[in-house]
């Protein structure tokens, strides 16, 4: 009966299409929450128009970004990139903006998938 | 004398048996309910040479049987059709049973109905997941939230039948294994000790008046059914033909679609509105109970009687409940 059961600190999933990041009032307006989904760290921010959400590597040199929530960007501690709420380049050395994720609500429970959103 | 002849022999005596004058139409349930489960069997050993159980091909491997495979619209429209059909007279075998009192001395027996009650529901949940199209997968999320708020054991029943906590390729796949895998041996297997304990303890007569001298054979009993066989057959052929399956869109997690159940599990979805999941959870549970236990509470016919009158009730107001909410 044991081999039914998974082991659950690790889910064979690799074709994961929608992972839980927690109940809508967890994150409340202006605070984001960062995850893991298939190995790769993505921010959920709630926002005024919405949830988003961004992958946390930069697309300069891959250092981990983190959620200003007092001026609203995402910033890179390594060479001082910025992005905005739409993951687009503000200012700092990346060119490129960082990579977008699809966010759903389903019922107060906020998840996210791979695709752009 | 060789063995086929050996068994046709057999077969000839068996059928040659005086049987009781008692069975008519209503004894037939059981038969009709034992060919459409072979009907089943057969569509689902046919769609499984171009189903494919995982996500990222389920849906266009169900789109390519119902457009583009010979006869696989049919075929598909059979197995579901044929499904619902089953219920149905799984569900009438057992309400005639139960009224009919035909559990007394038969309590093993009823058990094992009861328990391929459960199998047929279990085969229409699993199977409903497969086609994976938005309104199959918003309808197994919704059991799944509910599985998810049991407190203590629903995260092991969710590992144990999910996969995972979320519905994905591995619930899918599950599923799928659930369906085709285990389920028809176990349907098989309690369909088999089914009708050796009928054969054994013979078909159920009311009074000792009922065992009278009777003129009819088995023969004309088996001839009555398979005219009701080719009957189903024919009404299960046609709703397949008038009414083809439609297949939703392609499931996507992460757009949200409310999904009524199928009418099947209106009872146990009205249940759910009408209390806390939990709480649902439980008296479904005690409802389960209460009907393997049927034989036992209801010794006394006018209590039986009771009993079974408030159970259709209250299953006929969930149903309505679940269908308007």
């Amino acid at each position: 009966m044991a081999y039914l059961f998974p082991p659950e600190r690790r889910v064979f999933n690799p074709a994961r299409r929608r992972m839980r990041v927690a109940r809508a009032e967890e994150i409340p307006l202006g605070k984001g929450k960062q995850v893991l989904f298939d190995g790769e760290p993505v921010w959920v921010l709630h926002l005024k128009g919405g949830w988003s959400a961004f992958s946390a590597i930069c697309t300069h040199q891959g250092c981990i970004v983190h959620w200003d929530e007092k001026r609203l960007v995402l910033s890179c501690p390594c060479h001082a990139g910025l992005f905005d709420t739409n993951g687009n380049v503000l200012s700092g050395l990346p060119r490129r903006p960082l990579k977008r994720f699809r966010v759903s609500v389903v019922r107060d429970e906020v998840y996210i998938g791979p695709g752009e959103g | 004398m060789s063995a086929f002849a050996r068994v046709r022999e057999l077969f000839s005596a068996e059928l040659r048996q005086i049987a009781p004058p008692s069975v008519g139409f209503w004894q037939i349930l059981g038969g009709l309910t034992l060919f459409l489960l072979f009907l089943e069997i057969t569509t689902g050993i046919l769609l499984m040479v171009y189903y494919r159980p995982s996500a990222d091909e389920a849906y266009e491997s169900v789109f390519y049987i119902i457009n583009d495979v010979q006869l696989g619209w049919l075929i598909h429209g059979i197995h579901r059709w044929g499904a619902q059909l089953l219920i149905l007279l799984v569900l009438a075998h057992l309400i005639r049973v139960y009224f009919a009192e035909a559990y007394r001395e038969r309590e093993l027996n009823w058990v094992i109905g009861v328990l391929l009650f459960l199998v047929v529901g279990a085969f229409a949940f699993t199977g409903r997941l497969l086609v994976w199209d938005q309104r199959a997968f918003w309808g197994t999320d919704a059991v799944r939230r509910v599985l998810a708020e049991i407190p203590i054991v629903g995260r092991a029943i969710l590992y144990f039948l999910w996969g995972s906590t979320e519905l994905d390729a591995n619930a899918l796949l599950r599923f799928y294994v659930f369906h085709v895998g285990l389920l028809p041996w176990v349907a098989i297997g309690l369909v088999m000790i089914h009708l050796y304990l009928v054969n054994r303890q013979g078909i159920f007569q009311r009074t000792e008046a009922q065992k009278q001298q009777s003129t009819q054979t088995y023969s004309d009993v088996v001839l009555r059914g398979l005219i009701f066989v080719v009957l189903s057959f024919g009404i299960v052929l046609t709703l397949a033909v008038i009414f083809p399956v439609e297949l939703g869109n392609r499931a996507d997690p992460l757009t949200y679609q409310s999904v009524k159940p199928p009418w099947y599990f209106l009872p146990a979805y009205g249940l759910l509105k009408l209390v806390p999941k939990a709480a649902g959870v439980a008296l479904a549970s005690v409802g389960v109970l209460v009907l393997f236990g049927a034989p036992w509470l209801g010794r006394n016919s006018w209590v039986a009687w009771g009993l079974g009158m408030l159970g259709i009730a209250a299953v006929a107001l969930l149903a309505a409940y679940g269908w308007r909410w």
